[in-house]
């Protein structure tokens, strides 16, 4: 299911298709990575996408902040490299969305390969 | 490379000069920028440590920064409006609604036995003098965390009492005349009002904790950083 997601991701270049999966991205990221801070996040899509996608701070923010609100995201504060970093992690309800979200993605992608008539490249 | 303190100063002082004044937003953003201009330095090392700056913050754009504070905001927004709601309808929940009923009980059987509105309204006003200056000191004492945005929207609600209050003393002042199921109308809105506004200022004063100790645990990590 995660290959079959970044192959939609990588199908497409535009970073418009990227916005409504947003959250779905950053709680699989947390959830392979335990706890992860901004920036780190932002390198992990570029790295996995090989540069092909940029997710841009005025995106990622947003999605984190309303995914802490809504009890999905957990944070710690640390001493790091002389400053202060945020840790996000996923909390146990964020667990039971991620596999909700990624659910759906799926679903979705499946719809689309069925109305665009997409096969799949692997 | 690892940006050294007087570096981390340099950009911390110029997000204060933009207007990003709050210790927990200057905090995200800080370490946002701080890990770009460190990549650039690493893949360049060449590249001085002002124009990194530089080219993160064209990358970035004001915009960019404003964003995330919105962001910060908006999401403590309804992080707190969700816990205060929690701690407003805990009250009403079964371990607390005898102490509800029983208050409500008090101030109904308090306007009895004075049986006066004018002499009610002498009692309450003392009351009220005495809260504002409970208030008042309140007011001076987190001082410390007045930068921290986490305290700011967390006493927000502390902030709205006096819409309560005004509302209590209104309903003193013109009493509602008749009956309310047996019980004296006037009497009945006052003591379920002033409840009311107890449990909200309880729920606010609960809220506005919660936001101190979010922020303490920041200043205790920032005090480690420049001790």
């Amino acid at each position: 299911m995660y290959i079959e997601f970044y192959i939609y991701l990588d199908m497409s270049t535009n970073n418009e298709l990227f916005k409504g999966t947003l959250q779905t991205i950053v709680l699989k990221l947390l959830s392979e990575n335990e706890r992860m801070y901004g920036y780190e996040i932002t390198q992990k899509v570029k790295q996995i996408t090989k540069g092909e996608l940029t997710l841009k701070e005025g995106a990622l923010y947003p999605a984190l902040h309303k995914l802490e609100a809504e009890g999905f995201l957990e944070t710690t504060t640390e001493v790091v490299d002389n400053r202060l970093r945020k840790y996000y992690s996923l909390s146990r309800s964020g667990n039971k969305e991620m596999v909700n979200k990624l659910q759906e993605a799926k679903d979705f992608i499946a719809q689309l390969q069925l109305l665009l008539n997409l096969k799949p490249t692997i | 490379m690892n940006l050294s303190k007087i570096q981390l100063e340099k950009i911390r002082v110029y997000l204060d000069e933009i207007g990003f004044k709050y210790i927990d937003v200057q905090m995200e953003i800080l370490d946002h920028v701080a890990s770009a201009v460190e990549e650039k330095m690493t893949e360049d090392p060449n590249l001085a440590f002002q124009d990194a700056v530089n080219q993160t913050r064209t990358s970035f754009g004001k915009a960019g920064f404003t964003k995330i504070e919105k962001s910060i905001v908006k999401g403590l927004n309804k992080k707190y409006r969700k816990l205060f709601l929690q701690h407003f309808f805990s009250f009403f929940g079964i371990k607390y609604i005898w102490a509800i009923f029983l208050s409500a009980f008090g101030v109904y059987q308090l306007q009895n036995l004075i049986s006066n509105q004018d002499s009610f309204f002498a009692v309450f006003s003392l009351a009220f003098i005495m809260f504002f200056a409970i208030q008042a000191y309140r007011g001076f004492k987190p001082l410390a965390y007045k930068r921290y945005m986490v305290y700011k929207i967390s006493g927000t609600y502390a902030g709205y009492f006096g819409v309560f209050l005004m509302m209590v003393f209104q309903a003193i002042i013109k009493p509602s005349t008749g009956l309310l199921f047996g019980l004296n109308k006037g009497y009945l809105i006052v003591s379920v009002l002033t409840v009311l506004f107890a449990v909200y200022y309880i729920a606010a004063l609960k809220t506005e904790k919660e936001g101190v100790l979010e922020s303490k645990a920041i200043a205790d990590k920032l005090k480690l950083l420049y001790r």
